[in-house]
């Protein structure tokens, strides 16, 4: 299980799937990783009486992660304002704006990861193609990912049953890694992938403009199960043995006289 | 801050611009509207937000920048989510934008205003306000030349740095 361990979701998954990628699970994958991290958080915010957002911030760990360039599609715009908290629609758009396109996201971002700079062949006729070739040192690597991704798909879900200490600690050492496990269908992760269907279906043009073609984000009004965090997703699995669980001045015055409370735009 | 600052401060933060229900939001037409990126509008509408609280804590006027201006004027569109949500709900108060008269005292008056605004939001959030929205007074009031363009018919092509300083 060493090298599920080094890479973020996106390099393992990359490797794996080479030119078959699509650029909705890389960035999916990428957010799942960093909420798992702790480099970010989500928080349930009440609008109204009725509905709610799911806020995401920075999490604990955000000051002192040290972040690949690909996953500055959801870093970037916390970096630059920390006290910022954006509606998770919001920050889908943002990202999927930061990757601009799949061949930018994985030859300009991706491919500048340390973990898989070497594994993979350059040239500007694959970025042209978007081709995604392994050079010998990666298809090695690919072989070891297959090899442990199979090898916890046999043995994690017996281990968390059995042992939920031993698999929170395995889930813990591969974070998002474990969303590429066949085994593990989080209601979370499908919420999260219905969003990014339809960001992809804007940018690929399949629907009509811009005005009328942000609909996906309707999908948070019955979004209830995100108001938990993935900490009491593992929590509950520990618990339960399982991964059942739903995750899920005054003072001063006021009008424009004479006194401030007013703006000028000068 | 003081603790009803806090508590003010904290509404302000979490008052929702963004209507969960709209497929257009606030923050999508900002950034159409002004060809920003969805990174640089939701930070400036945090600004906004900022604003627009040191407005409230504040004894004597300010003035935004003009990223933050847009905002501001955008959200006076909404204008039941500006009136009654906003001011009347959040703030306990009404705010009302004051555009220049024009003159070269406006031009100082707005000028110091700003310059207050920056001194206060440095006292107030203990931190400096982000320069790429909130530039220094040279260039808040010195590339005052904005005009709406309808891209269907036109082509925006930028203008060479050393041709910058003309106003042509």
């Amino acid at each position: 299980m060493e090298i599920l361990t080094q890479l973020t979701p996106a390099e393992t998954y990359l490797l794996k799937k080479e030119s078959e990628v699509s650029l909705r699970d890389l960035l999916k994958y990428t957010f799942m990783d960093l909420l798992l991290k702790k480099v970010l958080k989500v928080e349930k915010s009440q609008v109204s009486d009725e509905i709610s957002d799911s806020m995401i911030g920075i999490g604990s760990n955000f000051t002192f992660y040290r972040p690949q360039k690909h996953e500055q599609a959801f870093l970037e715009i916390f970096q630059k304002s920390s006290d910022l908290e954006v509606p998770f629609n919001q920050l889908v758009k943002t990202a999927f704006q930061y990757a601009r396109n799949k061949r930018k996201f994985v030859f300009k971002h991706l491919f500048e990861s340390p973990n898989i700079s070497k594994s993979i062949k350059k040239g500007l006729l694959k970025r042209l193609f978007f081709n995604v070739q392994l050079t010998d040192e990666g298809s090695s690597l690919r072989s070891k990912i297959v090899k442990e991704l199979n090898h916890l798909e046999d043995t994690l879900p017996t281990l968390i049953q059995n042992n939920p200490e031993a698999g929170k600690t395995i889930l813990d050492k591969i974070n998002g890694n474990v969303f590429l496990l066949k085994n593990f269908d989080f209601e979370l992760l499908k919420e999260v992938e219905k969003a990014f269907q339809k960001e992809t279906r804007r940018e690929d043009g399949d629907g009509s403009d811009w005005d009328t073609d942000f609909g996906y984000f309707v999908f948070f009004d019955s979004y209830d199960t995100f108001s938990d965090t993935f900490d009491q997703d593992y929590d509950a699995a520990e618990a339960e043995g399982g991964f059942g669980g739903d995750g899920g001045g005054d003072g001063g015055c006021s009008g424009c006289g004479g006194c401030g409370g007013c703006g000028g735009c000068g | 801050m003081t603790p009803s600052q806090q508590a003010l401060w904290k509404k302000v933060k979490s008052f929702p611009l963004d209507d969960s229900k709209a497929s257009f939001s606030f923050t999508d037409r900002l950034a159409r509207e002004n060809s920003w990126t969805m990174e640089y509008s939701l930070r400036t509408v945090l600004e906004y937000k900022k604003f627009m609280f040191l407005i409230c804590i504040a004894n004597h006027p300010l003035t935004p920048s003009d990223q933050v201006d847009q905002v501001w004027h955008l959200h006076l569109l909404y204008t039941e989510s500006y009136w009654e949500d906003f001011c009347q709900n959040t703030l306990n108060r009404t705010i009302h934008h004051g555009p220049t008269k024009g003159g070269d005292q406006e031009k100082e008056k707005y000028n110091n205003w700003y310059e207050e605004t920056q001194k206060r939001y440095i006292e107030t959030f203990k931190t400096n306000p982000p320069e790429d929205i909130w530039p220094p007074s040279s260039i808040r009031f010195g590339e005052l030349n904005f005009t709406r363009v309808n891209l269907h018919r036109n082509w925006i092509i930028r203008k060479p740095k050393f041709l910058k300083k003309w106003k042509f």
